[in-house]
């Protein structure tokens, strides 16, 4: 056997993978109890979360900020020029 | 069959139980990888618990423009594997099975000790050159999926499997025995 051939030997030995019983069902029970505990709690993560992923929620937050914003220019406006 | 993004968007809808789809999808190349890069099957199976278990917590950080879904998944697998190394616990090298294909008995034996000293001369690489070499040569992924994996140019992905690749024969050439 030349270095070529010993080498493709090794790299492509027959390895054989038992994948654990059970895996995916161990791996779901971690991940329910992770849902389950991300709904139980509020946090601040999460609500910003949230706020990334819902478009219609960042306008609406947009639309607040940006009416509580002018009416209080109006009442600069309105101290200023004293209609 | 569904598309990994649909399913993670069903995921993110609130049906967890679809998360399983992705497991059983992903188990086996993410056990494979772990596996080869860990040298432990005792805590492979841990580690590969907690990649798909960090997947699912990070599950809306995944932007399927940006890449598919299993390179993300391999990159969690990734980083997962270099923190575990961290942790400098004992590696047990003789931990692959070793299934040499041979003639007879005799050279069984010798393509065994070969074999597990080639292991040791992988585990010995750095680590950036034994991911690449890895991923590449063992478990076969393209150079672009592994760049994009390792967060490494593509040039600089194909000099590091080529420096293990050189490294490696140098230990077969360094090798005494019948390696002719």
């Amino acid at each position: 056997m030349n270095l070529d051939e010993k080498y493709r030997a090794w790299k492509e030995r027959p390895t054989p993978l038992n994948v654990p019983p059970d895996f995916a069902g161990k791996v779901m029970r971690r991940v329910h109890r992770e849902a389950e505990e991300r709904q139980a709690r509020w946090n601040w993560p999460g609500v910003l979360e949230f706020f990334q992923r819902n478009v219609s929620f960042q306008y609406a937050a947009l639309a607040v900020a940006a009416t509580a914003g002018l009416s209080r220019l109006w009442l600069i406006f309105f101290a200023i020029l004293q209609p | 069959m569904p598309e990994d993004s649909d399913i993670v968007k069903h995921v993110l809808n609130g049906d967890v139980d679809s998360f399983r789809i992705l497991v059983e999808r992903y188990q086996r190349p993410v056990l494979s990888m772990i596996r080869r890069l860990i040298w432990d099957s005792h805590r492979c199976e841990e580690i590969s618990q907690d990649v798909f278990v960090a997947a699912f917590q990070k599950l809306s950080t995944f932007d399927p423009a940006r890449s598919q879904f299993s390179t993300w998944l391999f990159t969690i697998a990734r980083n997962m594997s270099i923190n575990a190394l961290k942790k400098k616990l004992p590696l047990p090298m003789k931990e692959l099975p070793e299934t040499p294909v041979s003639r007879n008995p005799s050279h069984d034996l010798l393509d065994k000790e070969i074999f597990m000293q080639l292991d040791e001369t992988l585990k010995a690489l750095p680590g950036k050159l034994q991911r690449a070499f890895v991923l590449a040569e063992i478990e076969q992924m393209p150079y672009e999926e592994i760049s994009r994996i390792e967060g490494a140019r593509l040039g600089t992905i194909k000099s590091r499997i080529n420096r293990a690749r050189a490294r490696i024969y140098a230990a077969m050439k360094d090798m005494k025995g019948d390696i002719t």
